[in-house]
């Protein structure tokens, strides 16, 4: 008998989609009480794109057109969104890791893919959260109309982004030490929500950075983001193939830092 | 258990409600145009006029008063003692500006009154016949109209193909005498094109020192020299020959510093036409169907022209281009002057100085700059200086807009009113240009069993308020017995939109709100029943815009014979009605009510 054909381990503790859907909800309750009860992640991840947003919409002129005021709402709903997930798996799996939490889990009767899909939902509520209040500033305070189903799709777009920003934190937190993961993961996620013109035009940018940005998954999301509001746009399929391509290769590349962590 | 259902369903329905609670853009925007009735109290003479904002063509005055004699503009200032012997116009909350004025056309067909019915009271032919621009400069209607008149080209050059023949430059020998002729024809300036064409397409093209021979030329006989590049090699020709302007902006390449900084120096402009550029590129971008401020007001041609497509494939890069290098030319301080190219594929006359402003201000200019670009530049670098400015001696052409553009650059497509040479200009809806016929009975209904066959026009159909919004439902299905046929409407009256409405509609003309002649008529009589309540009989016409003249009965379970008389449709113009409808509302409900015999006496 080959592996090819040997029966499914009757044992496992995943096969059972009831269990495993129960599984599934335990462990996100508890990594939302984890992210709740951490202000050090959870008050940032609010508060920062919600006041960066209404620095640059209502106190300084900026969103001074309604393309204007579009623009600036995709782009901070984007800056916004990109944080749970980056954060949740960039420094949260790489804390796991160095406080031994993973060993645990991996040892504990639940599938590491469970855990890993539980804190991507958490993450989404949280990306939701920071969607639900970007929107309620700029309907009332920034002068943003838009149709009611290009707000509907920005804000699926915002929780879908997750997705990447998931995969891209997990490679980081594969790999890093709890301390090292801080530090950069903020700088990533700053220095690319920066460069892919979240916070200032990018026509505004030097001719380097502006070529720099198509290979930035923010850059791709507030692309798919102005899709959503009929603002002016690149190419929607390759906006999403790229992101495709980048989340597949964040998580292959995470993977082996994940079993590294098993062997020893 | 239960309670985190609970909990789960609270949230869901608040983040529907949050959502459903979120602003969207206003898309009825009814009582723009649709005052005509203020407007032909206007004077035709000598007036003041006040206004919460009025740019000059360079600055702002808040408010602004001007007062107009003869045509012309006598004074102009934040408030002055008006002459109490003219008429005043108190515009309210709305923007006065200059008539814009078009940079780049090329005028043929109802060009230059399809300008004028979008607030362009001044076109700049860059390039035509000159014996068609020696017409157009003679028309009595439109835009006011300056000229090139034919270019300099090269013999089967870019320009020739438009079914007339430029006298012919083969090089530097002809440059002399191409300019003595087109002066004698009365040109303006001096169009030059230098064109080689792209990929598939490649044309002759005069060459470098022809240009300089032509520039040359021109300013002997004092016409100021303009080019058309598409190259930053020839944009470096037309420059080094010391042109004036470039009436397009180039997109082959980046413009680079040399040459931005010897335009800059000597005080060049250019007139980027990042419409037609739009147009080129397959990425053009104006709502002709829904939009209020410009669906009504096109003419065939300008329909025509703004529909039509260049072939190949859509050209991101090429759009990206041309505004990236208009945003490099207004950075090193070029004067950007605002030109539309029309009837160039995806573009209409008038209509595409609006978006062209837009496209200015996506290229970085402030909304300021891009009303300055469409009024006082074209004119000083032109040479125009009775337009363009709102200052004492110069025309009162105006152009009158709903709120601020300043805040929103399409502001200017709210069109209120439009005066030229201070003559108030009568805006033509499209619609009233094709006024059927008075159709020789008036039997709107010829209803059968299982027809609701309409006696002449396109006929009857639903009608509900889903169009603005609502929500209202409606079914008609036609009906009869021994004594009569007719036509059964029921549904539902819910809210959604403000006014709500729901039932039938009849159109006299061969499409829908098509405006037909009924001024033969003066009775509607027609029988009705159903279940009791009232029902509002609307006329439509295009003199009241989008809101119908009104007059409501009231029906019960026998069929029951009414006579409406014409004449109560106050504001309604007969000789141009659109539709007639038969709608339950503004109560809601369910409703149902059958129609019989209408007649029109």
């Amino acid at each position: 008998m080959n592996t090819l054909t040997a029966p499914l381990p009757s044992s496992g503790h995943g096969l059972d989609p009831r269990r495993m859907a129960g599984a599934l909800g335990h462990e996100a309750l508890g990594e939302w009480r984890n992210l709740v009860r951490m202000p050090a992640f959870s008050i940032p991840t609010l508060l920062f794109p919600v006041g960066f947003y209404a620095m640059f919409a209502i106190v300084l002129p900026f969103a001074d057109t309604t393309q204007a005021a579009a623009t600036l709402l995709v782009n901070f709903t984007i800056f916004g969104v990109f944080a749970p997930g980056l954060f949740a798996f960039g420094v949260g799996l790489a804390n796991d890791r160095d406080e031994g939490w993973l060993r645990l889990k991996q040892t504990a009767p639940l599938p590491i893919p469970v855990m890993m899909i539980a804190r991507m939902l958490v993450a989404m509520v949280f990306a939701l959260a920071v969607v639900v209040a970007l929107f309620a500033v700029a309907a009332t305070a920034g002068g943003v109309r838009l149709e009611r189903s290009a707000w509907l799709i920005l804000a699926i777009t915002g929780v879908l982004a997750v997705i990447p920003a998931s995969a891209i934190g997990m490679a980081l937190g594969a790999w890093m030490k709890a301390r090292a993961a801080i530090a950069i993961v903020n700088i990533a996620y700053l220095g690319s929500a920066m460069l892919s013109g979240l916070w200032f035009p990018l026509h505004l940018m030097p001719d380097p950075v502006q070529s720099i940005a198509p290979a930035l998954p923010p850059f791709h999301l507030a692309e798919l983001g102005r899709h959503a509001t009929g603002l002016e746009a690149g190419s929607l399929a390759v906006s999403l193939s790229w992101l495709a391509c980048v989340t597949i290769i964040a998580a292959a590349l995470a993977m082996p830092g994940l079993r590294r962590q098993e062997r020893k | 258990m239960m309670k985190t259902w609970i909990l789960s369903i609270a949230l869901i329905s608040a983040l529907v409600a949050g959502w459903l609670l979120l602003p969207v853009p206003s898309h009825s925007d009814t009582d723009t145009n649709a005052d005509g009735d203020v407007r032909e109290q206007w004077p035709d003479g000598d007036f003041t006029l006040t206004a919460a904002r009025v740019f000059t063509g360079t600055e702002w005055l808040e408010p602004g008063w001007i007062e107009v004699r003869d045509g012309r503009i006598s004074r102009v200032g934040e408030s002055f003692e008006a002459d109490p012997d003219l008429p005043m116009i108190d515009l309210g909350d709305r923007t006065v500006l200059p008539g814009l004025i078009d940079a780049h056309v090329h005028a043929f067909g109802t060009a230059l009154t399809d300008a004028l019915n979008f607030g362009v009271t001044t076109v700049l032919d860059q390039a035509t016949d000159g014996e068609w621009a020696r017409q157009l400069r003679q028309a009595s209607a439109g835009a006011r109209y300056f000229s090139s008149g034919p270019p300099a080209t090269a013999p089967g050059g870019h320009g020739t193909q438009y079914g007339y023949t430029p006298p012919k430059v083969r090089g530097p020998e002809d440059a002399g005498e191409f300019a003595e002729t087109i002066l004698d024809g009365g040109s303006d300036w001096m169009k030059i094109i230098i064109e080689r064409g792209t990929g598939d397409w490649q044309v002759p093209s005069i060459d470098q020192e022809t240009v300089d021979a032509l520039v040359k030329a021109a300013n002997d006989v004092d016409l100021m020299p303009v080019a058309h590049v598409s190259e930053l090699e020839t944009a470096h020709w037309a420059i080094d020959a010391n042109v004036h302007g470039l009436v397009h902006v180039f997109a082959d390449q980046p413009a680079d510093d040399a040459l931005l900084e010897n335009m800059a120096a000597d005080d060049r402009f250019v007139i980027p036409t990042l419409v037609a550029m739009e147009g080129v590129a397959g990425t053009v971008a104006v709502d002709h169907h829904s939009d209020e401020r410009i669906a009504p007001w096109l003419s065939g041609e300008q329909r025509a022209s703004l529909t039509q497509r260049w072939p190949g494939a859509r050209n991101e890069t090429l759009r990206k281009r041309a505004i990236k290098n208009t945003r490099a030319m207004y950075a090193a301080g070029i004067a950007i002057l605002a030109g539309s190219d029309a009837p160039n594929p995806g573009t209409a006359h008038g209509l595409s100085m609006h978006r062209e402003m837009e496209l200015l201000v996506e290229a970085g200019l402030s909304p300021h700059e891009a009303l300055v670009a469409a009024t006082f530049l074209p004119a000083k670098h032109f040479g125009l200086d009775d337009r363009g400015l709102l200052e004492p001696e110069r025309r009162a052409d105006l152009l009158v807009i709903d709120g601020d553009p300043r805040e929103d650059i399409s502001a200017t497509l709210s069109i209120h009113a439009i005066w030229q040479g201070g003559r108030p200009v009568k805006r033509v809806l499209t619609l009233e240009e094709t006024v059927a016929d008075v159709p020789e009975h008036g039997r709107m209904s010829e209803f059968r069993i299982d027809e609701a066959k309409a006696g002449f026009g396109l006929g009857w159909s639903a009608t509900d308020d889903n169009m603005a919004g609502g929500e209202s439902t409606v079914e008609m299905q036609p009906d009869g017995d021994d004594a009569r046929a007719w036509i059964r409407l029921t549904g539902e009256i819910r809210s959604g939109f403000d006014w709500p409405w729901a039932g039938a509609m009849f159109f006299p003309g061969d499409q829908p709100m098509a405006p037909v002649d009924l001024s033969a008529f003066e009775t509607l009589r027609f029988k009705a029943r159903g279940e009791p309540a009232g029902l509002r009989v609307m006329a439509f016409s295009p003199a009241l815009g989008a809101m119908p003249a009104t007059q409501t009965i009231e029906i019960d379970s026998e069929w029951r014979d009414f006579e409406l008389s014409l004449d109560e449709f106050s504001g309604a113009d007969l000789a141009a009605i659109s539709g007639i409808a038969f709608v339950a509302g503004p109560e809601l409900g369910p409703y149902q009510f059958d129609l019989a015999d209408v007649i029109l006496e």
